[in-house]
């Protein structure tokens, strides 16, 4: 095993890593989605519960409390609470992933010394429990959308395609928070503080006409944007993606995806001398 | 042997832990010094280094079962892992033909907190084994386990043993071509352990190879047909389980002045040929090796004044009425263990062990159900209180049969000055089966105020048990078991 066992130089090897231990890949993701309620006694309850919750409390202080608008046009306070989660979930997705990512080798370090065992595959089955999770809060979000907006926009069938081309950059900060994270053990508590200001610093707390048009072009350079208001289109206000946006997205985020995958496969080597 | 015979082939294999001061500087090594090379200066190692394996090579053949013997420390354990593909091979290079399973660290890829059934289906999944393969062995592994009604608790909640046995289940039901044995049999009870190794014969018997490390000689010897031994990080012996257990017993108790002086001699010394033919099993080699020398080169002719011998056995006839007229034992000049294996001596030397029939005619080749005597003597250079002297009788496996001390401590012969000369005798029934067996001699004693080993040989003579036809006992001890059979109930005919 000196070398990958994947051809680097294959654009796709970040997905042969997925489809060749698809099984793996599922019963991974499955014990880590279980594995967090496991022994509570509502069980998996808390996977739906934790984010209507949220929703309800979002609902309350920003549209009761607050009287937020997102915009001018609008006059429907509760709408507010709904573009926050839409464009939430897909922040919250992310930091999931990317806090779990920097101990993911760490604390599988059984899986580096003991076993033989395909490493980057932990990346996939992280994002397929965190895929989980995004897809039951917007379950959550679509169940109430009716009460507050009184429709489902149809643009809801876009959001598969908005997701699958997040994926790719997902999977690619996991894989370098994976590898760094073994070498460089502060990284978790610096992730905290990227993942938060990514969050702050795209257009999920405010729309994007808000930034005065200097620096609106700078939040393009947040990765978060370009989905995060794709999330908020399809699923709030019935307005397809960007498409010029998510295409471009799409291959970025295909890129990265492609060399964090060479740079695991290459620094995996040293895992075992310090793990 | 064609090419493709090798099963593990392991060549030049050497392995460097790079050992770090902070994770960091393992991140720095791999990018740093390319980059100094790049700017054309002299590249800095962030680490200090320890080399855990040096040069090492050897092939084990397909189906073979070989044991890896060391002291701690001695780098089987990160051979097997470079074998099993966790780690890598700073030199060198290993190839290891078919699935290979690991009994490397049991249970290693548990969850605590999931069933076992979750956990077998899991671990099945990290052995390569498909969802279909999974599905049709599943029921095996719970049958292996025996974990009963526990199988849907979460595996936390185990016994340990439960743990260890749920674990080796899977391993062992993965059918693997290659299986990787760490000391993981020391586990469950006895009754479990022997399922382990009929189910690991199975598996040799199907044709796989079997890797196999312990500290556990007598399970070495008992399973293996051949055995490497390691020592800080270097082969230094291969062969026969039994020629490279002594040798491993040898360098694990002695003393730190001599450890260089054993080890160079161990590492230049060669096992004798005989024993190496071991693939017909160590049994049958010896037997082939005995029958080999058609003509015995002295048969000696029973000794005249063999009175009391003659007595002997003129008692035992009338008591037991299995008797013979003596003379059927006889002695066998190249019937000598090639095993022979001397410990240092401290201040006694033990002289001469040999078999002899009572009335003292010296014997190799034995008859079952008959008296006779293992002798030696002891010569002591140096005064030691408290002497006791003991043997042992084992198999060709190494397996210890039966043994014999000439006294306890505190009882034993309290004084024996420098210079003096003892003769020591133990007499025994030949109880044994046919085939070879081998005698321990071993000398105790306080010298300098020290209860040691005084003089101690391994493997000091041997004698072989001729075949005795009608013989009802089965295998390697005749305890003199009544068989009574009758019919009960009905008729039969004979």
């Amino acid at each position: 095993m000196p070398t990958s066992a994947y051809r680097l130089a294959d654009p796709l090897s970040p997905y042969l890593a997925l489809t060749r231990h698809f099984a793996l890949v599922m019963q991974m993701a499955r014990r880590n989605v279980a594995g967090r309620y496991r022994g509570s006694f509502a069980g998996l309850f808390w996977s739906f519960f934790s984010p209507l919750l949220m929703l309800v409390i979002y609902t309350f202080v920003f549209g009761v409390i607050f009287k937020s608008r997102w915009n001018e046009q609008t006059t429907n306070h509760f709408q507010y609470a709904m573009v926050l989660f839409a464009g939430l979930n897909i922040s919250t997705f992310f930091s999931e992933c990317a806090q779990r990512a920097t101990t993911l080798i760490v604390e599988h370090s059984n899986f580096v010394k003991r076993v033989v065992f395909p490493l980057e595959t932990l990346t996939w089955s992280t994002i397929g429990s965190g895929l989980f999770h995004l897809f039951v809060s917007t379950i959550v979000l679509l169940a109430v959308l009716p009460f507050v907006m009184g429709y489902v926009p149809w643009t809801v069938i876009f959001f598969p395609i908005v997701v699958v081309c997040f994926l790719p950059f997902v999977a690619a900060s996991v894989w370098l928070l994976a590898s760094l994270g073994v070498y460089v053990r502060d990284l978790s508590q610096v992730v905290g503080i990227v993942t938060m200001a990514l969050m702050f610093l795209a257009p999920i707390l405010y729309p994007r006409t808000l930034i005065p048009v200097p620096y609106r072009a700078l939040l393009y350079f947040n990765p978060l944007t370009i989905i995060a208001e794709a999330s908020q289109n399809v699923l709030v206000f019935g307005r397809p993606p960007v498409w010029s946006h998510l295409a471009f997205y799409a291959l970025a985020s295909w890129l990265v995806a492609w060399l964090a995958f060479a740079w695991f496969e290459q620094t995996r080597k040293g895992f075992a001398d310090v793990v | 042997m064609s090419s493709d015979d090798f099963s593990i082939r392991v060549e030049g294999l050497s392995k460097r832990y790079e050992i770090y001061a902070h994770p960091a500087d393992r991140l720095k090594q791999m990018i740093l010094p390319r980059v100094q090379r790049a700017v054309r200066r002299p590249a800095h190692a962030w680490f200090s280094e320890f080399w855990a394996l040096r040069d090492v090579s050897f092939e084990v053949r397909k189906g073979e079962t070989v044991g890896i013997v060391g002291r701690n420390g001695s780098g089987k354990s990160t051979l097997l892992q470079m074998i099993c593909g966790t780690l890598n091979p700073t030199l060198g290079k290993i190839s290891v033909n078919g699935r290979i399973a690991a009994l490397l660290e049991l249970g290693a890829g548990f969850n605590p907190e999931f069933t076992g059934r979750e956990n077998i289906r899991l671990s099945g999944l990290l052995y390569g084994l498909s969802e279909q393969e999974l599905d049709a062995r599943h029921d095996a592994i719970l049958d292996f386990a025996e974990i009963g009604g526990f199988i849907d608790q979460p595996v936390k909640t185990y016994s340990s043993g439960m743990y260890v046995r749920l674990a080796f289940a899977v391993a062992i039901n993965v059918s693997p071509d290659v299986l990787v044995v760490d000391e993981a049999l020391s586990v469950g009870d006895e009754a479990f352990q022997r399922k382990c190794f009929a189910r690991i014969d199975q598996i040799r018997a199907s044709g796989a190879t079997v890797l196999f490390v312990s500290h556990a000689t007598g399970t070495v010897t008992s399973l293996c047909n051949r055995a490497l031994l390691l020592d800080r990080g270097e082969l230094l012996t291969e062969g026969s389980p039994k020629y490279v257990v002594s040798r491993y017993q040898k360098i694990l108790y002695s003393p730190a002045d001599k450890y260089q002086s054993i080890r160079e001699r161990i590492k230049s010394a060669k096992e004798t040929d005989a024993f190496l033919v071991e693939e017909k099993g160590p049994l049958r080699a010896m037997a082939a090796g005995i029958a080999g020398a058609d003509e015995p080169d002295v048969l000696e002719e029973p000794a005249a004044d063999d009175r009391i011998a003659t007595k002997l056995v003129a008692d035992k006839a009338a008591g037991n009425g299995c008797g013979k007229e003596a003379g059927g034992s006889f002695f066998e000049k190249g019937l000598v263990p090639k095993s022979t294996f001397r410990y240092d001596s401290h201040g006694a030397l033990i002289l001469d062990p040999h078999v002899e029939t009572p009335g003292g005619r010296r014997v190799n080749i034995l008859e079952a159900q008959r008296e006779y005597v293992y002798a030696y003597r002891v010569r002591f250079d140096r005064t030691a209180r408290d002497v006791r002297c003991g043997m042992l009788i084992k198999a060709v496996t190494g397996l210890e049969l039966a043994g014999c001390i000439t006294s306890w401590h505190g009882q034993s012969l309290r004084r024996v000055e420098a210079g003096s000369e003892v003769e020591v005798r133990f007499r025994f029934p030949c109880l044994f089966a046919s085939g070879a067996y081998f005698l321990n001699a071993g000398v105790q004693g306080c010298v300098a105020g020290e209860d040691i080993y005084l003089d101690r040989w391994i493997d000091g003579a041997m004698f072989k048990v001729l075949h005795q036809p009608g013989r009802l006992a089965t295998t390697t001890m005749d305890l003199g078991i009544k068989p009574e059979i009758r019919v009960a109930t009905g008729v039969t005919v004979r």
